[in-house]
């Protein structure tokens, strides 16, 4: 049984126990505190890591517009602030889509205090060359041509009967014609011209006057069958619209190929009546392909050859070669390699195409044909008769040497 | 008897060191909550001033590329102050032009705490997107 004398001193064991509690109560609000201030420091450095690893996504997009081929990994520093490390991949992207993931570190990444990862999205959309018809050698347009663009070559061009030269649209100030060539008949106009009014034909050849007069001897030859659009006419033209532009052959090949393709390694030759799924893919041909009549083109692609020999033609479609339901197949048609007996690219009759057509020497457009893009070629170009060439953006869209349209960013999340 | 009386309190010895267990205690412990306040004011501060740095960074990001850094000053782009919490802030935006299309950007907001100057710096790059 206890009694009082055996509670004496207890007030100071009570004191000392809540001097105690009251001590670990301050010391752990003053933790807390410091955990807080810890915390906000954390934070802080964590949103400059953000700021950095944004800085590079902005320097792989810069990369990427320089060259599409850009892959990484780069790690630079922004200053005094961090450091960034950045690479692209491809894998799984469509067409000139790049996945661009950046990891930024605040003060660097040897020894970092705080990381932040980002993921971005771009779509670089390449350009389109200016020209509707374009072509190192030369260019022939036979009869009943009708071009919507401009016609340009380092070479001679020669117009045919009925040939029509328009703007590409309502209000586009293309329609003209300019060869960088100083030869006599740079510009030879073999029968009737039509143009619209405020264009130009402009040659680096003999004017009339040196030559005395409209002769054969002049820069741009019988511009009496010029029969509407009463263009200005420019020999001797020495301006940058004459410039030569030295390549035509304008896709970037090393990008064409890291994209998602299908390899064919033999010389292939698609039957009538087939066809040919594009599946958003670039189509590789190793050795050339002949595409003969009735050929449907299903989804757009790409269609490649790189090289072979043989075969009259790299790349050839026969006749009656078409989108879904008679209307325009979107490919592109690319020959860049090979020897060919004929022509790099033959597109022969009742064809319709939306798309870039390029070839290495010689590409041939038949009869019948209608192509909105562009046709350009390292050589010549030959157009025969009703042939519509109508200049605008590639269905499928195709890496451009060094003229990016526009870059648009898709998404952009934090890993 | 003698014993019971022995006993009775304390003694000032006691009651002194008691006194200075306590006052040592207390000490310690203010001067703890007062580094702990100076801390929390001064985090308080940064949070300001990052946000300030943070916001300019947004509004930045979200600028056309050829309005960045122009009209150009030399140096120091754009100098703004903000009275926040009784502290004026003062931030100082440099742009750097890496290349034709690659611009960075640095912000440093600075003010005065105790007597000291602080500051904090955020940086980021810009492409020019065509």
């Amino acid at each position: 049984m206890f009694t009082i004398r055996d509670e004496r001193g207890i007030a100071l064991v009570l004191a000392l126990i809540l001097l105690a509690v009251l001590s670990v109560l301050a010391l752990a609000m003053v933790s807390l505190g410091r955990h807080e201030t810890d915390f906000l420091v954390k934070e802080r450095l964590s949103d400059a890591a953000l700021y950095i690893a944004d800085g590079g996504v902005e320097y792989g997009i810069n990369e990427l517009q320089k060259s599409s081929n850009y892959r990484g990994p780069t790690t630079d520093l922004i200053g005094n602030a961090g450091q960034f490390a950045v690479s692209v991949s491809t894998q799984g992207q469509p067409a000139n889509h790049y996945a661009i993931t950046s990891t930024g570190y605040v003060p660097d990444a040897t020894n970092p205090q705080e990381t932040r990862t980002v993921s971005s999205v771009v779509n670089i959309v390449p350009g389109t060359p200016t020209y509707a018809i374009g072509a190192k050698e030369g260019i022939t347009v036979a009869s009943n041509i009708t071009v919507r663009g401009d016609l340009r070559s380092d070479g001679q061009i020669t117009l045919g009967n009925n040939v029509f030269i328009e703007p590409s649209s309502a209000g586009a100030s293309d329609g003209s014609i300019y060869t960088s060539t100083d030869i006599a008949k740079g510009v030879n106009i073999t029968g009737n011209l039509y143009m619209q009014p405020g264009r130009e034909i402009r040659s680096r050849g003999p004017t009339n006057a040196s030559q005395g007069g409209d002769t054969s001897g002049t820069g741009i030859y019988q511009e009496s069958r010029i029969k509407a659009g009463d263009p200005l006419i420019v020999e001797g033209d020495t301006s940058g619209d004459t410039a030569p532009i030295g390549s035509y052959n304008s896709v970037d090949l090393a990008a064409l190929d890291n994209m998602d393709k299908i390899v064919y390694d033999a010389f292939q030759d698609y039957t009538s009546n087939e066809t040919f799924y594009l599946d958003g893919k670039v189509h590789k041909f190793t050795e050339g392909v002949r595409f003969s009549s009735n050929i449907t083109f299903e989804g757009e692609g790409t269609i490649w050859v790189s090289g072979g020999s043989g075969h009259d033609y790299g790349l050839e479609l026969a006749s009656n070669v078409f989108g879904p339901d008679g209307g325009y197949a979107s490919v592109n048609l690319i020959c860049s390699g090979g020897t060919w007996n004929e022509a790099d690219i033959k597109i022969n009759s009742n064809v319709k195409i939306n798309g870039l057509i390029s070839g290495q020497t010689e590409v041939d457009a038949n009869s019948n044909v209608e192509i909105n893009g562009v046709i350009e070629s390292g050589g010549t170009i030959n157009v025969n008769s009703n042939v519509t060439i109508q200049w605008g953006e590639f269905g499928f869209q195709v890496p451009i040497t060094g003229s990016p349209a526009t870059t648009i960013v898709r998404s952009w999340q934090e890993l | 008897m003698r014993i019971r009386n022995c006993c009775k309190g304390f003694t000032y010895i006691e009651l002194a060191i008691a006194m200075a267990i306590i006052a040592f205690v207390v000490l310690a412990f203010t001067q703890l909550f007062l580094r702990s306040s100076i801390s929390i004011k001064s985090m308080e501060f940064q949070t300001l001033a990052y946000n300030f740095a943070g916001d300019k960074m947004e509004e930045i990001k979200n600028e056309s590329f050829d309005g960045i850094g122009n009209p150009w000053y030399p140096n120091i782009w754009e100098t703004e102050a903000q009275t926040q919490s009784g502290k004026t802030f003062t931030r100082n935006v440099t742009i750097s032009h890496l290349e034709a299309s690659l611009k960075r950007v640095d912000i440093e907001v600075v003010w005065t705490e105790g007597g000291a100057s602080k500051s904090i710096g955020v940086s980021s790059l810009v492409a020019d997107k065509w």
